[in-house]
């Protein structure tokens, strides 16, 4: 690891809000031969949902 | 009781799993077939079912401590080194199904490990930079007040041709010292928690080393262009560059 990595490890507390939309954007996956998959469900607006709700509720 | 693995993403062989507590709080294991290992820890079937799964992440505090666990462990893979992140849930039923899906995606990991070797992620987000309005004098008459309305509606749409114009241009700009670059949909107001309007969420692809020098031209740009204020997030693992490599 180079000392720039060092200096510039995480700025500040990590947002929720940015990590889920890295985390959301593509959906869930259940992959594999599996039996469970929530492929089907619209997670990102299952999630933005919560999420707005969430962010109302500290307003 | 049954188990699932929960997978967070892949290394190299020979970089191991980190020393970290997972989703739940359990240790991290590498589940490798050949130069590829898998990242991956156990969890209550009973809990990560799809029902449970579905019901849990309506709940905000679930779905919060889930993200930050599974980027703990992929934050702490990319300190180690490189790591093609997985989205979140993605789930196994057995380490078998995960050797399996690492043989079936070998050539897309690797490609994707390769990508990404030495790089992390930085995020940018532009948000509109509110201008000093002069403060006008009360209109003398009803055809100068609707004038000024006219004038103020004109300079709005000037103003966002502007904004989208300088908001390309950052986009551009860093793009061009970045090895990779994406623009994601625009956050909503009430998810940003700001009151201006964000005009960008770029994400760029930088090596390691040149992390400070990236990181001191987003400041440059958010001098520079005085209809932006930017904002910079990272080093993140490379979760929007990896697409095409996922299960």
């Amino acid at each position: 690891m180079t000392v720039a990595s060092h200096d510039i490890a995480r700025r500040r507390e990590v947002a929720l809000v940015d990590l889920l939309d890295r985390l959301l954007a593509g959906g869930v996956v259940i992959g594999g031969d599996i039996t469970l998959s929530i492929a089907d469900v619209d997670l990102v607006y299952v999630s933005l949902r919560a999420l707005i709700t969430s962010v109302e509720g500290i307003r | 009781m049954a188990e699932l693995l929960w997978t967070y993403g892949v290394v190299p062989a020979g970089l191991g799993a980190p020393a970290i507590a997972g989703i739940e709080d359990t240790p991290v294991t590498a589940v490798c077939d050949g130069e590829l290992c898998a990242l991956a820890g156990s969890v209550p079937a009973a809990r990560f079912s799809r029902a449970e799964l579905e019901r849990a992440l309506e709940d905000m505090d679930t779905l919060a401590a889930l993200a930050r666990a599974h980027d703990r462990v992929l934050e702490a893979a990319l300190e180690a080194g490189d790591v093609v992140p997985f989205p979140l849930c993605t789930i196994f039923e057995s380490a078998e199904a995960i050797e399996a899906m690492l043989a079936a995606r070998h050539d897309a990991l690797s490609a994707a490990l390769a990508r990404v070797h030495g790089m992390s992620e930085w995020g940018v987000k532009a948000f509109v930079r509110p201008r000093e309005t002069v403060p006008a004098g009360r209109p003398s008459s009803g055809a100068e007040y609707l004038a000024r309305r006219q004038a103020d509606r004109d300079r709005a749409t000037v103003d966002a041709e502007q904004v989208e114009f300088a908001a390309a241009r950052a986009h551009a700009e860093l793009a061009e010292h970045a090895r990779a670059a994406v623009m994601s949909r625009l956050q909503d107001k009430r998810l940003s928690r700001r009151d201006a309007e964000m005009v960008l969420n770029g994400a760029y692809l930088v090596p390691r080393e040149d992390a400070a020098a990236f990181a001191a031209r987003v400041d440059a740009l958010d001098e520079r262009i005085s209809e932006l204020a930017l904002e910079l997030t990272g080093p993140w693992p490379p979760y929007r560059f990896v697409a095409e490599a996922h299960p």
